[in-house]
């Protein structure tokens, strides 16, 4: 190392000034260029996590689309908690509906009751889909002497 | 080389000498640029420097690290002098002897003024201890006025008339005795014999030695042989300039394209890499924005991924969207005198039962049924009732299920 730096000493020292302004002007390039690798480094590992994250969110993305191709503005109510029973009944009454009945058996949740016509059925039924995310799992409707019977599933 | 000018640091006191004999009257003191100014050709003018102005010395170079010892050889002679202001020209190497001449700082700048106003450059330029070249066998004695300059082996000791005996007395009792002493003049021969004369005298008296008295012009052979090495005044004046040719620095030159060649590459490749990662990560935030604008979201790209694993886990949705094949039917049925009595829609199976007003509106259903091309409909049974309304019952299913 001691003969290594004194070698170095030496070259240096035979060196004019102009030579000597050179070899200090590509030192600091070569610092600069070792740093910049660095960068380099920092960076292109960053990519890789950039191109990784993309990839998965294209993934996302594409699942998200075909899903919501199906049922439009779905998607969005995943991120939010399932309403409860109780929420569900206090919408459906605001729609005139009576005689509700609401029973869950595996995530289905069973309602039966009466509307004065399909109209205010079918309105309470867009208004749980597109403010709550609920989805006709099945639908009977039966009008029977100007009242509309009906046995509805609906899942989240 | 007809004229020599000589050079004192005072400007005024300079002289013209000219090297034919027969021109010694017209040798004369006065100002440097009067001087020059009254000659006609300046071109071949040359100039000699005093022993006021400049002398050369010489310096012993060591046997080790002798390349790193001439590099900084000024450096290290400019340690040894007195002052500062003055100029080192480093000579050739002679033996390991290195010979410099060290010039004051006020005698360039006379060359320098001379040089840019008679436009001279290329003039030689001689010590006045060049003129004469002494050696073990030939001594010079340069006579100008009361000033005595004794070369004895290749040195000089300045004297006076009045010291001269004493002087010469020291000098012959340590050096070998020349076989010659020539007296040397400038300007008037027979002044300078009769000044002389007493002084020869003095020289008889302690040497056995042959004596001479001759112009100083006359015996100059050496400075005209090719080996002898006289500045230019370009030498002098000239700042020194950096030597940038590629042989002699091709190394530093190959670092520096080395260096600045890496620089490039690695700056390019980390603007693009940057550029790269900015593009992907506006991308990815306008499209993630664009999805979730009406959304609240604090980490959008983890509720992206939330809502897609959510999707993939439903196993409880239905194969249909039922609200939409209701709004289909509602398109298809939506008919006068045809009334909803009963629907059914469990999987994939749908049923309908109508209470139709008529047989024309039975017509009317049967156009729908052909012109739909989202459903195949299978009528089950069409039944009069006991009120005069038609019962149609009807299967319905997606074509392409």
């Amino acid at each position: 190392m001691h003969k290594l730096y004194q070698k170095l000493l030496t070259a240096w020292s035979e060196n004019n000034s102009y030579t000597r302004m050179i070899v200090l002007f590509s030192s600091i390039m070569m610092f600069i260029s070792i740093i910049m690798w660095l960068m380099n480094l920092g960076s292109n590992s960053q990519k890789r996590i950039l191109n990784s994250s993309m990839s998965e969110m294209s993934n996302s993305l594409e699942i998200i689309e075909k899903f919501d191709a199906k049922f439009p503005g779905k998607w969005f109510h995943f991120l939010s908690e399932q309403p409860q029973l109780t929420e569900i009944q206090q919408y459906l009454t605001k729609f005139q509906l009576d005689n509700i009945d609401i029973r869950t058996n595996n995530g289905i949740h069973q309602i039966t009751g009466q509307a004065t016509n399909v109209v205010e059925l079918t309105n309470a039924i867009d208004h749980l889909y597109n403010n709550h995310g609920l989805v006709i799992h099945s639908i009977m409707i039966d009008q029977i002497d100007q009242q509309t019977i009906f046995e509805l599933s609906l899942t989240y | 080389m007809n004229d020599f000018i000589f050079i004192n640091p005072d400007i005024d006191d300079c002289a013209i000498v000219y090297a034919e004999k027969n021109n010694i009257n017209k040798n004369k003191k006065g100002n440097l640029r009067n001087l020059l100014s009254e000659l006609t050709d300046t071109s071949f003018v040359t100039f000699v420097l005093s022993r006021y102005c400049a002398y050369k010395d010489t310096i012993d170079v060591p046997p080790k690290n002798k390349s790193i010892f001439l590099k900084n050889a000024e450096n290290i002679i400019k340690q040894d002098l007195p002052g500062s202001n003055q100029k080192i020209l480093i000579q050739p190497l002679q033996g390991n002897q290195l010979p410099f001449i060290v010039i004051s700082d006020e005698t360039t700048e006379i060359l320098k003024d001379i040089k840019n106003q008679f436009k001279i450059e290329k003039n030689k330029v001689l010590l006045e201890r060049d003129l004469n070249q002494s050696n073990s066998k030939e001594w010079y004695i340069n006579l100008n006025g009361s000033e005595i300059m004794i070369h004895y082996n290749d040195r000089v000791l300045q004297s006076s008339i009045e010291k001269f005996k004493e002087d010469i007395q020291v000098i012959t009792g340590r050096e070998k005795h020349p076989d010659l002493i020539t007296w040397k003049y400038i300007f008037d021969k027979d002044q300078s014999a009769l000044k002389s004369k007493n002084l020869q005298l003095i020289v008889s008296d302690i040497l056995d030695t042959d004596q001479k008295i001759s112009y100083l012009m006359s015996d100059l052979g050496h400075i005209e042989n090719a080996s002898f090495r006289s500045l230019r005044i370009k030498d002098i004046v000239d700042q020194k300039k950096a030597n940038i040719s590629y042989s002699n620095n091709w190394k530093s030159y190959n670092y520096l394209a080395i260096s600045l060649l890496l620089f490039s590459s690695l700056t390019i490749q980390y603007t693009n890499t940057s550029q790269y990662a900015s593009q992907i990560e506006t991308r990815q935030s306008s499209i993630l924005n664009s999805m979730f604008r009406d959304l609240e979201s604090t980490n959008q790209i983890l509720d992206l991924e939330t809502v897609a694993s959510k999707i993939s886990y439903s196993n409880n949705l239905p194969a249909k969207n039922y609200i939409i094949t209701l709004n289909e039917l509602g398109d298809m049925f939506n008919q006068p005198g045809l009334k909803l009595k009963k629907l059914e829609i469990d999987s994939d199976d749908i049923n309908m039962v109508f209470i139709v007003d008529g047989e024309s509106v039975i017509n009317q259903i049967n156009t729908a049924i052909q012109e739909s091309s989202v459903f195949n409909v299978n009528i089950n049974s069409i039944q009069n009732d006991n009120q005069n309304k038609i019962i149609v019952s009807l299967s319905v299913k997606y074509k392409n299920a």
